[in-house]
């Protein structure tokens, strides 16, 4: 599904990718683990191309979306869905607003079409009574399941997850994971950065763990969580768990 | 003859009675021996005479038998300053005139219309200004933070051209400046004079244009980037993403720094007087060399301005308000 082969990315003097060669399979759910700064949001952002990589090949179903010349880039991100730490709502939209427009102006469906598509991905994430609130007005929860249903209304192949319970507070984090664990269930092939290693634990079929650019070490959260190899592997693991 | 003598005594009477009723002064020369006759007047006429206070008619007036002597003679009419002069009065002919001039209030409330024509032409160059303004400025704007050099490069030209040089400058580049270029290349090197209008119109709008650019980049700048990239992660161009992310946010941003961009320009508009736009400062102009009376007169544009630039100041506070609670 996702093939990545050799990704580096450079911002001016820093390198923070150095190198990640990673295959997800179809309806596979992997977890980016390690510390901040190690290069995981990076990695996920050079997925649908919001950030250039510097030099490697990404193929998302065998087409390589970093060959400029074949691939329309706005045709990639329609097909990759993204939530985001900040969930990045259209404030000025209403949560239904926010889950149409994508359909209506880059599918071309029509009004009626999207709205009847966002009712019902609405229902998903359980929100059909907020369809008409501002983003303002719902709790962080809400915000990022809105965000998810807003992501899925293009049927993306593959859903990208930058941290989305980071900024949540406590009590709000677990109605956005069980949406989520759904969309696992339901086939969704995921992507998913996160330091919430339950979810990793539970969900994902495979874990990477990240550092410094690099993915130190990667096997099912088992092994990983368990029976670690790597020395930083362990640091890491043991400062958190 | 007796019948002839009464008919003639009569028409004499009728005839002294229709001249004190309309108040007209005696004829020249009907001052006896010993008599004294103070003829007063003034313009406008219509004052009232106070001679040592006492109230002595209405101008022009005849008064006759005062002692020759010296009294103050005063006279006073509504809306226009009283004036009062010391005057000896001898046997004979005595005549004083005197030139009122209005109070300051009745003098700018006389040249209020004038002004308020003025003050129209006024808002009427900012708005259409301002309006050009904006629609030269969101073009510019959005030139200086599109990812091509060569746009960036001339629309950032134009801005600190237009910002880093004086209106006035500007005004004159274009009124006196066109003409010999425009005349070189359409009509055979005679220059085509500009009517100021056109001018102050095309300079206004120019130098607007410079300012609402900056205030149209800051806006879309301080939307947060986080917006442009849940829109593009969608599969939305980025003028998509433009059109249907940024710009009503940032539009809600930009409106109160317009308000305040036109009431900029309510005050600098003024500069176009220098080419002969007869707005509300031209008017001022005009009028003062006609009364001198300039405190009066710029006292009178200043309410005017005022008047014209407080409500605006009300509404954008009031905006500012509204909307940053709708963030």
């Amino acid at each position: 599904m996702i093939r990545v082969v050799d990704l580096h990315k450079r911002f001016k003097n820093l390198h923070v990718l150095k190198g990640i060669t990673n295959h997800v399979k179809k309806g596979e759910v992997v977890c980016v683990i390690g510390p901040s700064g190690s290069g995981k949001s990076t990695f996920l952002r050079c997925l649908n191309l919001l950030e250039e990589p510097t030099a490697g090949k990404v193929f998302i179903e065998d087409v390589e979306i970093t060959d400029h010349k074949k691939v329309n880039v706005n045709r990639v991100r329609a097909e990759v869905g993204m939530v985001f730490q900040q969930f990045n709502l259209f404030p000025h939209k209403t949560a239904l607003e926010n889950i149409t427009l994508g359909p209506i102006q880059v599918r071309g469906l029509s009004e009626e079409e999207a709205t009847e598509r966002a009712y019902a991905l609405l229902d998903k994430v359980g929100l059909r009574d907020k369809a008409h609130e501002y983003p303002d007005n719902l709790s962080g929860g809400q915000q990022q399941r809105v965000a998810i249903a807003r992501a899925l209304s293009m049927h993306p192949k593959v859903m990208l997850f930058d941290e989305p319970t980071s900024a949540l507070d406590p009590e709000m984090i677990k109605e956005v994971l069980d949406v989520m664990k759904d969309l696992a269930k339901e086939g969704m092939t995921m992507v998913v950065v996160s330091h919430e290693m339950g979810f990793a634990r539970e969900v994902s079929d495979r874990v990477l763990f990240m550092d410094d650019g690099v993915i130190v070490e990667e096997g099912t959260p088992d092994q990983l969580f368990n029976n670690p190899q790597n020395e930083r592997t362990k640091s890491f693991l043991s400062k958190i768990l | 003859m007796k019948e002839q003598k009464k008919a003639f005594a009569i028409l004499i009477l009728i005839f002294l009675l229709a001249l004190t009723l309309a108040g007209q002064p005696a004829p020249a020369g009907a001052a006896a021996a010993g008599e004294t006759v103070l003829r007063v007047a003034s313009d406008p006429e219509g004052a009232e005479i106070f001679i040592n206070g006492e109230p002595a008619g209405v101008t022009p007036a005849v008064i006759r038998g005062l002692s020759p002597g010296t009294y103050l003679v005063e006279v006073a009419k509504p809306q226009y300053q009283t004036q009062s002069r010391r005057l000896t009065v001898a046997e004979g002919e005595n005549e004083v005139k005197f030139s009122l001039a209005e109070t300051s209030l009745y003098y700018m409330w006389k040249i209020m219309p004038l002004l308020l024509l003025g003050a129209v032409m006024t808002l009427f160059l900012t708005a259409i200004s301002v309006f050009n303004g904006i629609i030269i400025g969101t073009f510019a704007g959005m030139a200086r933070i599109v990812r091509v050099r060569l746009i960036n490069f001339v629309a950032a030209l134009y801005v600190n051209f237009i910002r880093g040089t004086p209106l006035l400058v500007q005004i004159f580049m274009i009124h006196f400046g066109l003409p010999p270029v425009l005349g070189s290349l359409f009509a055979d090197g005679r220059p085509i004079p500009l009517n100021p209008f056109f001018s102050a119109l095309t300079a206004l709008s120019i130098n607007s244009g410079a300012y609402v650019a900056e205030i149209i980049r800051a806006g879309i700048q301080s939307i947060d980037r986080g917006q442009m990239e849940a829109a593009r992660s969608l599969g939305m161009s980025y003028w998509q993403a433009m059109r249907h992310v940024i710009l009503p946010q940032a539009i809600k941003r930009v409106i109160p720094p317009l308000g305040n961009e036109f009431i900029a320009m309510l005050k600098d508009s003024s500069l176009v007087s220098v080419i002969g736009m007869e707005e509300l400062v031209r008017k001022a102009q005009v009028i003062v060399t006609r009364t001198y009376r300039p405190t009066e007169t710029w006292l009178g544009v200043g309410l005017v301005f005022l008047m014209m630039t407080l409500p605006f100041t009300k509404l954008v506070a009031w905006l500012e308000r509204r909307l940053k609670t709708g963030d």
